[in-house]
């Protein structure tokens, strides 16, 4: 009785205090995860003292349970639409109201000052909630591929917060004509470091984002929808701090092409991503090339030899984003230039070979250069048109930092040179130890079930799968199921496996708290899907449907495949559901 | 299959007998027949009826009519009914051959394109590849991957409204090379740092 009584004062002979103190050094959410399940005082001090929570699908839990076990949040990460929303594969109205949440935040959360919305749904009523009760105190504001709000919400933001610091709305759909959102923000902002509306369709005047660099003194990044550069001349002299500007354009091919060579660049500018961006216009960049560690060059016009000719000058370049059109050739200068290079994102170019660069194709070649020249790669993601096994073992061999790769092989070539790939996937999961995220979408032939055991067999420290096209039969599935300890989350797209062997797998893998699958051999009345049915699974059944507009495919109309949705979760059956949603369990 | 008027019949069952077997009456205890029988009986008649059915509209109307008048008894499953002599007369529109289907006592004939045809065929194969198959699948692949179209690979939104809006501006990469004068790619001033 005593040793208990004395228990509540010290526990395990550290001071409630000290044990406060502690842990305000763990960040990690693991240890955080880790420290709260030590005991009853630990949980409480890890539930009131944890500053930022990441919440992977806004359906796994409710506002008010986050509010009762975390009430003192600084900082919330949530995200709604699966990851195929990306890829125009959910329904707009599919969920992710944000809501609920603002209510949420508005009431309780005294302390949020930082907001991260990814896929969801707000509206400019959430945004009016949001800022009327916590506009005061927010510093971090992104709306990252958001829909459904309007400039009228971005007005009420430019008003309301004047502390904040970041304002991201990029790829998000806003609706809207005005422009008087960045005047607003100019006008009554004074910190802000960093504002995106990257990708968007929002209409910009220079004017206002010269006076947004005026009074805005720690502008550090900057990156806009398209704007013709030419009269941003000024701005760019004004904004001294920059380091990072995205966006722009260049309208003007034909006529005075020597006003892009008028522009100077701020001092310290070293994160170029430049749209529409051609072989004449990219000297601009030639005078800082040396500097550059950022460049985004996805959507330029750029042909094979001119990524050449500017990446050869780029060797501090950490971070390159470019389409397939760079090719073998372009792979070989970032391989020989670029040492520091640690992410690279190879993107889809036309598949229309006649608007692309002939030589516009990555292959084996151009990924073993890759490997062999890049020793500092941590993120890879790259589509190609022709893959062998030894250009995977040749990553598994000399790409150690690996954290995240993705390959994706083009339908381009009818005959691939080295299919199945099993052995390759196989010694790239060996060599690459530290990879946590990893997607392989192939085609029929790609990978047969054995390599698919090999994916479960050596993926120990993966947390999130996409696959597409792979595997022969069940068996394949059952035998990655036996694998993958600390899968979290796995997409499948366009496989042969049965309702049966998914509910088995999904069964099967311990971390699994989240699945999505299109494309799969459905059972006569989609019954074997609900093997998988337990407490706290949602599942969630999209039926395929003929949509006319949303994908631009030049194969035309497509009849989009069922869609299979399952995620672990505390809230119970999802209410908010659209008709082309049916929720399956709960029932 | 071959196209336009050769008739071409593929044996794609094995059994070289059975053309003349099915035009006798049905006899069940035939090996060869409750093989076929056993094949054809795990295909999902929903399922051929769905590949076959757009061929099948595509008979010319004059046969669609003798469809309908000679099929005063319901089949006794889902594959239709035709006077064999018709066949002779049938019309062979530019893509599309005939395909003959045997099963059960009855014979039936389907203008089908290329596609469609070798869709049942591979349809066929699969289920007839013996019982190791349907171990390995709970069931039958659904048309669009036997087609050999498998689920078209999705683009991200950012880079189909880029691709979109370069086809818009007529700017592709040949001519774009081509709309920049020689003279100002020499004269060219360097921006300043």
């Amino acid at each position: 009785m005593s040793a208990r009584t004395l228990n509540r004062v010290m526990s395990f002979g550290i001071s409630d205090l000290a044990l406060e103190f502690v842990l305000g050094y763990v960040d990690d959410p693991r240890d955080r995860e880790a420290v709260s399940l030590v005991c009853k005082k630990w949980y409480q001090i890890d539930a009131l003292s944890r500053k930022h929570v990441t919440i992977a699908i806004c359906y796994s839990t409710s506002p008010g349970r986050l509010r009762r076990r975390f009430p003192n949040l600084e900082s919330l990460q949530l995200k709604g639409k699966p990851r195929a929303a990306m890829f125009n594969l959910i329904p707009e109205d599919w969920g992710g109201y944000v809501g609920p949440w603002i209510r949420e935040i508005a009431e309780a959360f005294n302390c949020l000052k930082s907001l991260h919305l990814r896929r969801m749904i707000v509206k400019d009523e959430d945004i009016r909630v949001l800022v009327k009760a916590r506009g005061h105190m927010l510093e971090s504001l992104k709306l990252d591929k958001c829909s459904g709000l309007s400039t009228d919400g971005l007005l009420l933001v430019a008003r309301s917060c004047r502390c904040l610091r970041i304002l991201s709305l990029e790829e998000s759909s806003i609706s809207g004509n005005d422009a008087k959102w960045i005047h607003e923000l100019a006008v009554n902002n004074s910190v802000l470091e960093t504002l995106n509306f990257y990708m968007t369709e929002l209409r910009v005047a220079p004017e206002d984002l010269e006076l947004l660099a005026k009074n805005c003194r720690s502008l550090v990044s900057l990156k806009i929808s398209e704007c013709d550069i030419s009269y941003l001349i000024s701005f760019f002299l004004i904004a001294t701090k920059l380091e990072e500007f995205g966006g722009g354009s260049f309208n003007d091919q034909v006529g005075d092409l020597d006003k892009y060579m008028k522009i100077q660049f701020p001092p310290k500018l070293c994160c170029v991503g430049l749209i529409f961006m051609g072989k004449n216009e990219m000297e601009i960049l030639f005078p800082f090339a040396a500097a550059l560690k950022k460049l985004d060059l996805q959507y330029t016009f750029l042909s094979t030899e001119d990524h050449c000719q500017l990446i050869q000058r780029c060797p501090n370049l950490e971070v390159l984003e470019v389409r397939d059109v760079i090719g073998d050739r372009g792979l070989e200068v970032v391989a020989q230039t670029c040492k520091k290079l640690r992410r690279l994102r190879i993107e889809r170019g036309d598949d229309d070979q006649g608007l692309e660069d002939e030589q516009g194709c990555v292959s084996q070649a151009g990924l073993s250069s890759l490997a062999q020249g890049c020793l500092e790669l941590e993120y890879l993601a790259v589509y190609v048109s022709d893959i062998t096994n030894a250009a995977l073992e040749c990553l598994g061999t000399y790409s150690k930092n690996l954290c995240d790769f993705r390959l994706v092989l083009l339908d381009r070539e009818q005959r691939i040179t080295d299919l199945p790939l099993d052995n390759g996937v196989r010694a790239l999961l060996k060599g690459c130890a530290k990879i946590r995220r990893f997607a392989l979408y192939l085609r029929p032939g790609g990978l047969s079930d054995v390599g698919l055991g090999y994916i479960g067999q050596y993926s120990n420290n993966v947390r999130w799968i996409l696959m597409g096209n792979i595997g022969e039969s069940d068996r394949g599935l059952l035998r990655f199921s036996q694998g993958c300890p600390r899968l979290q989350k796995l997409e499948l797209r366009s496989c042969c496996f049965t309702e049966r062997a998914l509910a088995m797998a999904a069964l099967r893998l311990p971390s699994l708290r989240y699945l999505w699958v299109q494309g799969y051999v459905a059972s006569p009345f989609g019954n074997d899907l609900l093997l998988m049915a337990r407490a706290f699974w949602n599942i969630e059944f999209i039926p395929p449907k003929h949509d006319v507009n949303e994908t631009e495919d030049r194969r035309g109309n497509i009849e989009s495949q069922a869609q299979i949705l399952a995620y672990y979760s505390l809230a119970g059956k999802r209410v908010d559901c659209p008709d082309s949603v049916i929720p399956l369990h709960p029932a | 299959m071959a196209r336009g008027d050769t008739m071409v019949e593929h044996d794609f069952f094995q059994i070289e007998k059975l053309k003349a077997a099915s035009f006798r009456a049905a006899d069940g205890k035939s090996a060869a027949r409750s093989r076929i029988q056993s094949v054809v009986s795990r295909i999902n008649p929903q399922l051929l009826r769905s590949v076959i059915a757009p061929g099948a509209t595509e008979m010319p109307p004059e046969k669609a009519a003798l469809l309908l008048s000679s099929s005063s008894q319901p089949p006794p499953h889902p594959v239709t009914i035709l006077n064999p002599s018709i066949r002779s007369v049938a019309e062979i529109s530019n893509e599309t051959a005939p395909l003959t289907i045997f099963y059960n006592g009855s014979m039936a004939v389907f203008d089908l394109p290329r596609d469609k045809a070798e869709t049942i065929l591979k349809l066929v194969e699969t289920a007839n590849d013996g019982s190791s198959s349907d171990q390995r699948k709970g069931g039958i692949r659904l048309p669009e991957e036997l087609d050999g179209e498998l689920l078209p690979m999705a683009r991200r939104k950012s880079l189909q409204r880029f691709i979109a809006k370069r086809k818009q501006s007529g700017r592709l990469f040949k001519t774009c090379r081509l709309t920049v004068s020689g003279p100002y790619a020499k004269e060219k001033a360097v921006p300043k740092r």
